[in-house]
């Protein structure tokens, strides 16, 4: 346990992003579901619950909010930057849909 | 500067813009998304954000995690309306008490619009007559408006007469106490339907010690008995019996004609 909290953190993974395309509708139908589930569960918390909460598309924004205790701002940073990794993650998986 | 913030709260607002139009609840969002609405950059979120939705929506859920999750334990959406309002336990439990204190109060007023002087007295006796037994009083076989001079020659009280409407019913026995004031009260006992009667002091103004009159019959009602009481003289007197007004009205309509 000890070992774990110390000396086995994971190293920051810097992700790249992109500008979300015009045809990332055509990017993601190309996913299978358990691929975006893998890639949404993969982020760092509180992104992974914010990008969860969000698209579940169960929530308002104020419930949002209060459920995963974000400040607007916050909020709007981690779902941002989340788009914006998936469209590089989308743009690595499937270049040939981002250039048509 | 306050633009710029404005400019900033919008931005935030339009990266958190509902995927569905129904989850636009706050005005706020509304304004943002409807100056943004032609804009191709917001357009492409949405559209971004719907693709991303539509493929959350066909993700399998583990059969071993759809366990955890009965249909009364999963989070619901805290939309607004009438019907969710009324079923919240605690809006529940307030009405009831609302409606409870107004019931109350309803019957309160009710039952103090047909009060009288000497109302509450005349309940407290009905209480009396409903534990009353024959044995608690001497045996009188007489007719009951005779009593009036016993009333006066043993015990000194002075008008305390049963009315006409009463005077030719045979009485098993009668007797006079105190009640918890110290007024003595006057009871007779009937062979009559088991009916008894009192007499008792009308109430006075307590700065000017006038009686307070009222004129006619009046009914009270206590654990099931019923009196109908009238002042004369200074005297109240009541003549009770288990049962309704209906069980009372033909002795008092005799009165009316004669």
């Amino acid at each position: 346990m000890e070992a774990s909290k110390t000396d086995l953190q994971p190293e920051p993974l810097e992700l790249d992003e992109h500008d979300v395309a015009p045809e990332a509708a055509l990017q993601i139908e190309q996913l299978e579901p358990t691929q975006l589930a893998v890639w949404i569960s993969n982020a760092p918390d509180p992104q992974r619950a914010a990008l969860a909460l969000f698209y579940l598309d169960e929530f308002d924004c104020r419930e949002i909010l209060e459920l995963a205790e974000l400040k607007l701002s916050e909020l709007s940073r981690l779902l941002a930057q989340g788009r914006r990794q998936l469209q590089a993650w989308l743009d690595a998986k499937h270049p040939e849909a981002h250039k048509v | 500067m306050k633009t710029l913030g404005l400019l900033r709260r919008q931005r935030a607002l339009l990266n958190c813009a509902p995927i569905s139009e129904d989850r636009l609840t706050d005005r706020s969002m509304r304004s943002a998304v409807s100056s943004a609405a032609a804009s191709a950059d917001f357009v492409n979120q949405q559209n971004f954000d719907r693709a991303v939705a539509e493929l959350v929506r066909l993700i399998p859920i583990p059969p071993e995690t759809a366990e955890w999750f009965s249909e009364k334990d999963l989070v619901v959406g805290s939309k607004w309306t009438w019907k969710k309002m009324v079923r919240n336990p605690a809006v529940l439990a307030i009405s009831i008490a609302v409606a409870v204190i107004a019931g109350v109060s309803v019957f309160l007023l009710v039952s103090h619009l047909n009060d009288f002087p000497g109302s509450a007295t005349a309940r407290k006796l009905l209480t009396v007559a409903a534990s009353t037994r024959p044995v608690m009083l001497d045996p009188v076989s007489t007719e009951a408006g005779t009593l009036s001079d016993l009333f006066f020659m043993k015990h000194g009280l002075e008008h305390y007469d049963v009315p006409d409407e009463f005077a030719d019913f045979r009485t098993i026995g009668c007797r006079v106490f105190e009640d918890e004031e110290s007024r003595r009260i006057a009871q007779i006992w009937l062979g009559e339907k088991r009916m008894q009667l009192f007499l008792f002091p009308a109430e006075r103004n307590t700065k000017t010690g006038a009686v307070l009159r009222f004129p006619g019959w009046r009914y009270v009602h206590q654990e099931g008995w019923v009196g109908a009481v009238t002042e004369r003289s200074g005297v109240c007197f009541m003549a009770a019996l288990r049962g309704g007004e209906k069980d009372l009205q033909p002795y008092l309509s005799t009165a009316a004609g004669r």
